[in-house]
């Protein structure tokens, strides 16, 4: 090969490649990327072009706390309820549920990020051993975790304890916090200004693998889709099908996991009783967990999470709030308005539905 | 403009390319022109404003090194030269760095701190052309008209964060007719380092870049084993991203017939650090030998005055970088470090290479937590968590989940670089027009251009 055939066949591939990848994403790709209603990324990781749901995100008039607002004031901040959590209690899915709380019940709610770790019982210990809980003097610390996610989170024998300042924590929340809002900006202005040769490649793959797989559930590694006997969403031709990440689902936890969640829970509980504060666990079920009674033709190798029971059924010190049940009472109403939309269709995080759902339920617990 | 945007590989690089050799066959003069002004293109897109201070700046000089060739009264003219360039670099990268220092030594706030844009690439255009200027004094320069004196300035692979050039390695190239005629075995190597660059820059540097900042945006609470995740991998990620921009600018000097200097040599298996700043940004260190090193006596009058002078270079190296007391501290370790290292060899004692790699390693590695820290006090928290390892504390070392793909990933950037050749060196040493070349230069430029995910900044812009 001469140079210049080889500076052609390189100048002529690439050139291709780029119209091709600016004509998929012009007509394709994009729609899926930047759809107009997008709550979330599942559609998006499938690149599945879905019509918008029709319930939107609500305003709530009523705002709480985060701790990095008043990290240098907390003797003086009023704090009823302590949230702790992943991304359930921090907005994803367009409204944190701590805000109706303060709308509808009127308590004061303090919400502290995981961060740096994603983890409710590593952040619970650094605010505990950095005496930062005993200045927020909460009457009431909700515990939050993706079920999916309680074993490597809750489910060592021995949490780890790490020697954290104060000074290095409020960093780590505050690094947290201008990284959150990075993300949001990027998100609220769509900008990935790079991401058309990604969003074409997974486009490729996932019409591949329908083209030659057409009865696969999974879309691409990353999701999945199953047909339901109910009609669970509102976004039209989407009404009774399923999406959900692979990454998580048909998960269920050994016994000693659960053991072990349950004596991690049992000594916060144990340490939040000498303090006169009630501990609340608010295990998030997974998507296909709340659903999977109405898959139309379940997989046989199925199995759902059940560590909400399994808990349930062992003696535990703190408030649990079962979040399968109360979601699946409200499914088997009657009234088509209430249970459409209580996660979204193309996330996996709960709608303001389920999330009112879910609050009356621990407002119901904590007046107990 | 950074070169790993659709706007530069798309638009840019195509039209001045061609224009380059359309016009320049006819004329190589108006290439010339052609080439100076796609560079002032290429600069203003970042903000046009700084355009005519650069510009300024090149007639300041071009002006200066005629009046020093004139022969009257050379060195009032060196002197001014000199003196006007760097009140230059001064007023704009550390007028505010100074009046802060004194505001915080005595404790008030007697001066006002403006707030002043640093233009892009001014580190690079000043000293290269101080180094004309010296070289015009020293009679050992190869003579340039203004046009090809401006393209010698701004011609865009280098312009805004190197190589340093030398006048006389590219003036000759510039006013050769020979380089503004179409040579296809240049234009097929110079894409074929250009893309493994990129590869470099965007898929490997800006892979690590997010969990590296997030770990140096929080000094104060890392572990042990995070400190030495962010340590490690700012080293790897500043390596991959400066060289693979060295690359990029050395594979687009070639489609445009200029043979741009080598900027790094495998640094991280050097032996010593002697070693590593032969390895390391060697067009830098080759101008500190050259134009502040030597003069200052170099190593001519003892021994005393040689580690003086190496620490001092050391320092002025870290100055240069950054309008801060990190930089000045990582260049003043570098600087106590060569001197350990030249005390060490007058004891004709040679440590085998498998304790002399590691401990040149760590070293470099320390002195990067001063580089890249927020702040001085930032990087001791850093350099004691770090410490905090030998105490046998591993918590948090999972090879799952996130830290599991770091781990992997910091491992296998390890082994690439320990025993991999530079892209430089491998094109050099290995590259032919065949179908094997040409399929992983395609693949380098689809991986890249999957990885675009976002377009990053290189480093070195901000030096």
């Amino acid at each position: 090969m001469t140079s210049k055939k080889y500076c052609l066949a390189l100048f002529l591939v690439i050139s291709v490649f780029f119209i091709a990848n600016m004509v998929l994403w012009q007509t394709v790709s994009s729609n899926s990327f930047y759809d107009e209603d997008g709550h979330g990324d599942l559609s998006r990781m499938g690149m599945i072009n879905m019509t918008s749901s029709l319930t939107h995100p609500i305003e709530y008039p009523q705002k709480h706390i985060e701790y990095s607002e008043v990290a240098d004031k907390l003797e003086q901040t009023h704090v009823d309820i302590l949230t702790i959590g992943d991304s359930f209690s921090n907005g994803s899915g367009g409204n944190y549920y701590q805000d109706y709380i303060c709308s509808e019940y009127g308590v004061s709610v303090m919400n502290v990020p995981c961060r740096p770790y994603n983890d409710a019982l590593k952040t619970f210990y650094i605010l505990k051993n950095t005496g930062l809980l005993e200045q927020i003097k909460p009457r009431v610390i909700i515990l939050e975790s993706l079920t999916a996610n309680m074993k490597e989170r809750f489910g060592m024998k021995e949490p780890e304890q790490y020697d954290y300042t104060v000074e290095g924590f409020n960093q780590a929340q505050m690094a947290g916090r201008i990284k959150a809002d990075v993300q949001a900006q990027i998100a609220e202005e769509k900008l990935a200004p790079g991401i058309m040769v990604k969003a074409n490649a997974e486009f490729i793959k996932s019409w591949l693998r329908r083209m030659t797989n057409d009865d696969d559930y999974r879309f691409n590694d990353a999701v999945g889709i199953w047909k339901l006997n109910i009609r669970a969403f509102s976004n039209p031709g989407w009404e009774d099908k399923l999406l959900f990440p692979l990454s998580n689902a048909n998960v269920r936890f050994e016994e000693q996991v659960v053991y072990n969640i349950n004596n991690n829970l049992n000594d916060v509980a144990g340490y939040c009783e000498k303090q006169g504060i009630k501990l609340i666990l608010l295990p998030v079920s997974d998507k296909y967990d709340v659903y999977s009674p109405y898959f139309a033709s379940p997989p046989s190798d199925w199995r759902e999470n059940t560590v909400i029971n399994d808990l349930k059924k062992l003696s535990h010190r703190y408030a649990i709030i079962d979040t399968t049940n109360s979601l699946r009472k409200v499914i088997e109403s009657s009234d088509r308005s209430e249970y459409t939309d209580l996660f979204w269709a193309d996330d996996m995080h709960y709608s303001w539905k389920a999330n009112q759902i879910i609050v009356k339920e621990i407002m119901q617990n904590i007046s107990n | 403009m950074l070169f790993n945007t659709y706007e530069f590989i798309i638009v840019f690089l195509p039209i001045v390319f061609a224009g380059y050799y359309l016009i320049g066959r006819k004329s190589w003069q108006w290439g010339m022109y052609w080439i100076v002004v796609a560079s002032l293109a290429f600069y203003g897109y970042w903000d046009i404003r700084y355009v005519p201070l650069l510009m300024a700046s090149i007639l300041f000089n071009y002006f200066m090194g005629r009046k020093i060739e004139a022969g009257f009264n050379r060195k009032k003219w060196i002197v001014a030269g000199i003196c006007g360039d760097v009140a230059l670099l001064g007023y704009f990268k550390y007028t505010a760095f100074f009046l802060t220092t004194i505001n915080d030594v005595l404790g008030t706030e007697y001066f006002w701190v403006p707030e002043i844009i640093l233009p892009l690439g001014i580190s690079f255009f000043t000293f290269t052309q101080i180094a004309y200027l010296v070289d015009v004094y020293r009679d050992d320069v190869h003579s340039a008209n203004f046009a090809s004196y401006c393209e010698f300035v701004t011609i865009f692979p280098h312009l805004i964060a190197g190589p340093i050039i030398n006048n006389r390695e590219m003036i000759p190239q510039f006013i050769s007719e020979e380089t503004y005629k179409i040579n296809y075995d240049n234009v097929a190597k110079g894409m074929t380092l250009f893309f493994l660059g990129l590869f470099k820059k965007v898929a490997i540097a800006d892979s690590i870049a997010p969990w590296v900042n997030e770990y140096f945006s929080r000094p104060d609470s890392l572990l042990p084993l995070e400190a030495w995740f962010a340590a490690i991998g700012y080293t790897f990620q500043l390596y991959f991203d400066f060289s693979a921009y060295s690359e990029m600018a050395i594979g687009l000097g070639l489609m445009f017939n200029l043979r741009l200097p080598r900027n790094f040599d495998s640094p991280y298996q050097a032996t010593s650090i002697i070693d590593f700043w032969r390895r390391w940004h060697m067009t830098l260190g080759l101008w500190v030998k050259n134009y502040l090193y030597i003069p200052m006596g170099g190593n001519r009058h003892g021994f005393i005055s040689k580690m003086r002078n190496l620490i001092l270079s050391m320092l002025i190296i870290g100055l240069w970088h950054g309008a801060g007391w990190t930089y000045i501290l990582w260049g003043g370790i570098h600087g106590v470090y060569l001197a350990v290292n030249h005390s060490w060899r007058t004891l004709n004692f040679s440590l085998p290479r498998i304790i002399a790699w590691p401990i040149t390693f760590i070293a470099v590695v320390m002195a990067w937590v001063f580089f890249r820290a927020d702040s001085v006090g930032s990087a001791l928290e850093i350099i004691s968590s770090m410490v905090g390892i030998f105490d046998g504390s591993v918590v948090g070392l999972v090879f799952h989940g996130p830290t599991g793909v770091r781990v992997r990933m910091l491992v296998a950037f390890a082994v690439l670089l320990l025993f991999c050749p530079s892209a430089q060196r491998l094109v050099e040493k290995y590259y032919s027009p065949n179908k094997v070349w040409l399929a992983v230069t395609l693949l380098a430029g689809f991986v890249s251009f999957y990885f675009f995910s976002h377009i990053s900044d290189f480093l070195y812009f901000q030096f």
